[in-house]
């Protein structure tokens, strides 16, 4: 019975860490591989503000894949795991109670 | 009657040069090249669909375009870049985005823009330091192999080579922002299934800055 309510504990952690990853993310819609570091330099000579633009490499969790045949790459396949896992081990754990009664 | 046609003949001879616009005190026709020296010209696509709103660029614009200082409208020039230049922060969707369902990079390497005229010119500054016009460039935009007659929104900005300038680059420098949007169906980009108009917006917003100078 530990053993599941570990389990339990567990998911439950992975389901947070991963919302909180996905929140600080910036709740992207699709995980992305790169951002886009914007620079806005002023450019004197033609008075107005200038952008400067480069993608580096930046893993961003994302609510579903950048690909399809790697859904582990995003918030809904493992949350849809860890809260099967939780249900699982509270049908362990209430079988368990109910033999023992 | 052949006084009324000499009449009509003087008149337009007077009215034409009228309508053509100048720029300021510059003459003659300018070959503005694009020129990375003078900053770093760049086309912006913003995609915006219910699903997710996403941008993306590219950085890799080349081309040149003539200015005719005397009479503007007969501004003429070719501007492109690589599709596989454009970039959108997510490596999958731009390899999608170079596939055949979408811009089929293979086939069609280059997004291209041919103006063929400037209407609507309104000189908004003119004096020593440089002139400053909007316009709207007329002209035909290729993509996928399908070519468009497009109108695109301009602010030019043209400074005359002076000792400040040729720190930057040699020649006279010039800088447009423009803004048009293409929707992807003209152009014969009907994507997978229904991804258009879900995950992707049915037009693109291109928002682009170019930058260049009359020296080659």
């Amino acid at each position: 019975m530990y053993l599941w309510r570990i389990i339990q504990v567990l998911s439950t952690s992975t389901i947070l860490i991963l919302s909180a990853m996905w929140i600080l993310d910036g709740f992207q819609v699709f995980t992305k591989d790169k951002t886009e570091k914007v620079t806005i330099v002023k450019d004197e000579l033609f008075g107005t503000d200038i952008e400067k633009r480069e993608w580096i490499d930046d893993f961003q969790l994302g609510l579903l894949p950048d690909d399809p045949l790697l859904p582990y790459r995003s918030l809904a396949f493992p949350t849809l795991i860890c809260l099967a896992t939780f249900f699982l081990a509270q049908y362990r754990i209430h079988s368990k109670v109910q033999q023992s009664s | 009657m052949n006084t009324v046609f000499l009449l009509v003949l003087t008149f337009s001879c007077i009215t034409v040069p009228l309508f053509a616009t100048q720029l300021g005190n510059v003459k003659g026709k300018k070959i503005v090249t694009l020129q990375s020296s003078v900053g770093t010209s760049i086309v912006k696509f913003i995609s915006n669909s219910p699903l997710e709103k996403f941008e993306g660029n590219s950085q890799s614009l080349q081309g040149s375009f003539t200015l005719n200082a005397d009479n503007l409208e007969q501004s003429i020039g070719k501007v492109y870049f690589p599709v596989r230049s454009m970039k959108s922060g997510l490596t999958k969707r731009d390899d999608h985005m170079y596939g055949k369902d979408w811009l089929d990079a293979q086939n069609y390497p280059n997004i291209e823009f041919e103006l063929k005229k400037l209407t609507s010119i309104s000189i908004k500054k003119s004096d020593n330091t440089g002139i400053e016009f909007t316009a709207f460039a007329e002209g035909i935009c290729t993509l996928k192999g399908t070519s468009k007659q497009t109108k695109a929104k301009l602010i030019v900005k043209y400074i005359p080579e002076s000792d400040i300038t040729r720190k930057r680059a040699p020649g006279d420098l010039v800088m447009i922002d423009a803004d048009f949007s293409v929707s992807l169906k003209d152009y014969n980009v009907l994507g997978r299934g229904d991804i258009i108009g879900s995950k992707v917006g049915e037009s693109i917003d291109l928002d682009i800055k170019l930058f260049g100078s009359t020296s080659n």
